[in-house]
């Protein structure tokens, strides 16, 4: 028996995670909405109205005037956006820059990804970060900013200074897998694997830092709000095919992923001094709605969520299964399944926020 | 000493709004005291384990709408535990709303637990005294922690023995009022 004083402050530290991520932080005015969205069952969450953190804009349509709600959430989430959310816009972009950028070497974790379009849009993601905005303190969540033309220049001239992308050369590999930049020179991206100066490392996971002012076309931050999202499907530890995988689920979850297109996705699971071990899972990409369903089928299963600080997954144990994990020394496990749910990003693909 | 344990309790809930640590050293900062609360109210350590479980996780719930006030934080934390206390004598049963609505997991206690309960609710106690002037403090202890007689206690503090019967009769008024106000 665990120390009940230690063990009840573990229980609402745990609770207190919760009540952040899936609280709704409005900007200043919008205080009411806090004590509306606090932390509530998740089967009831999915269906509350998001209906703060709320900017009404006004815009000319065709044939004359009409109102526009936009909801724009000022805090970031992890998962599926609360209803009503307005997704980004375009729903497509074309990329220019994409970095994955550690800032401290010996803490893979703690950095950012960012993904800048030609629009102005910047998409990031960064880990272990201190932003108000972030949606937990392991992730931001994905967050959404507008740079200007100069401001995307300006990012881009910074990259490309380094030299390392010069002659449209092929990608560079040493010993920074976590450190990667893509830009975009001429009509091609061209990409390179790196131990990039810290500097640059520190200035592309905190673009607020150092940008002027004349590179930001809104600095406020916002929630990213995908248009769909890729919901990748599989065994963990061991592969399963998904005709067998399918059954497994529950029934709603089941019909509603049978329903849809799979792409196999082949990876590992292991490494670093350990064996790797091979799967193949399955990815569907389903509208929001869609998305929401099949969490619903899964919360409603009552399966539990596998990572909640910086992806929506469920998993289970697969009764009766024994596989080898790839820490040998801890014994067989039983194999299990899991369901992740990543939103696209602009430029059609989609990101898996926890993995290394 | 980390930095959020040097916060104010104000501090404390206002950092509670985005970040768990705070929450977590307001948390430490308070139990033994409201654990103290519940003990000296209610029959067994069970109960008041349960009672100052339920108080913490509806201040937590609570955190998102948290406004400082004239009132220090402990106040208003005893409010709810005053509150969760009226709740319990009303329905004869400790509710567990606010923890479920958090989705937190219920905590068994074994034999070890509630003996480690028993002497953190007395650390609660002490705190009590602490709270009050160092003259009555010390006297009350004096004589009623230490068992010395108004007459030995005066001639060591080179004082009269009614300023020692003084001091110790004020004392315990002091902690008679905080205790019918339920704020230690």
């Amino acid at each position: 028996m665990s120390d009940p004083v230690i063990h009840l402050k573990q229980e609402l530290l745990a609770a207190a995670e919760r009540q952040q991520r899936h609280t709704v932080l409005a900007p200043k005015s919008g205080r009411w909405w806090l004590e509306r969205f606090r932390f509530v069952p998740r089967r009831r969450r999915r269906l509350v109205v998001v209906l703060a953190a709320l900017a009404v804009a006004t815009a000319a349509a065709t044939g004359g005037w009409a109102i526009v709600h936009e909801v724009v959430l000022h805090k970031g989430f992890v998962g599926l956006p609360p209803v009503g959310a307005t997704p980004s816009a375009p729903e497509s972009g074309e990329l220019v820059i994409q970095y994955r950028v550690d800032t401290e070497d010996l803490e893979p974790a703690n950095g950012a990804r960012g993904w800048v379009y030609a629009d102005g849009r910047l998409i990031t993601l960064r880990h272990k970060s201190d932003l108000p905005e972030a949606a937990n303190r392991w992730s931001s969540g994905f967050l959404e900013q507008r740079l200007t033309p100069e401001g995307v220049e300006l990012l881009r001239s910074e990259i490309v200074s380094t030299g390392l992308f010069e002659h449209h050369q092929p990608a560079r590999f040493d010993d920074s897998p976590h450190n990667v930049i893509q830009v975009r020179i001429g009509d091609r991206l061209v990409r390179a694997q790196a131990s990039f100066p810290k500097g640059l490392r520190e200035r592309l996971a905190n673009p607020e830092s150092w940008l002027p002012a004349s590179a930001w076309a809104n600095r406020q931050i916002r929630a990213y709000v995908a248009s769909k999202y890729a919901v990748s499907y599989g065994g963990q530890l061991q592969t399963i095919e998904r005709s067998r995988l399918l059954p497994l689920l529950p029934i709603p979850a089941a019909d509603l992923l049978s329903a849809q297109d799979a792409v196999p996705l082949r990876g590992f699971i292991g490494g670093g001094g350990y064996p790797r071990i091979s799967t193949t899972s399955y990815v569907s990409d389903l509208t929001t709605d869609e998305a929401r369903a099949l969490a619903q089928a899964l919360d409603d299963a009552g399966l539990e969520e596998h990572t909640p600080a910086d992806q929506l997954a469920y998993s289970f144990e697969i009764p009766g299964t024994s596989v080898d994990p790839p820490l040998p020394e801890k014994g067989p496990v039983r194999n299990r399944v899991f369901i992740a749910f990543e939103p696209y990003l602009p430029h059609g693909e989609w990101e898996c926020a926890p993995c290394g | 000493m980390s930095n959020a344990e040097k916060r104010s309790d104000t501090e404390l809930l206002l950092g509670a709004r985005t970040s768990s640590e705070p929450f977590g050293v307001f948390y430490e900062r308070h139990f033994p005291s409201v654990l103290a609360f519940f003990r000296r109210r209610v029959a067994g350590p069970e109960e008041a384990f349960d009672l100052t479980a339920e108080t913490f996780a509806a201040a937590l719930a609570s955190v998102p709408r948290f406004e400082p006030g004239p009132e220090p934080p402990r106040a208003w934390l005893f409010a709810i535990a005053r509150h969760k206390f009226s709740e319990a004598l009303r329905s004869s049963r400790i509710q567990d709303d606010a923890r479920r609505a958090l989705a937190m997991q219920p905590i068994q206690l074994d034999d070890e637990a509630i003996d480690i309960l028993e002497t953190t609710a007395r650390a609660g106690a002490v705190e009590l005294l602490e709270t009050l002037a160092p003259d009555q403090r010390d006297a009350i202890k004096a004589h009623h922690v230490e068992d010395r007689g108004y007459a030995e206690i005066a001639a060591e503090l080179r004082c009269s023995e009614s300023v020692i019967r003084k001091r110790v009769s004020r004392g315990l008024a002091a902690l008679q009022t905080q205790l019918r106000n339920g704020e230690a």
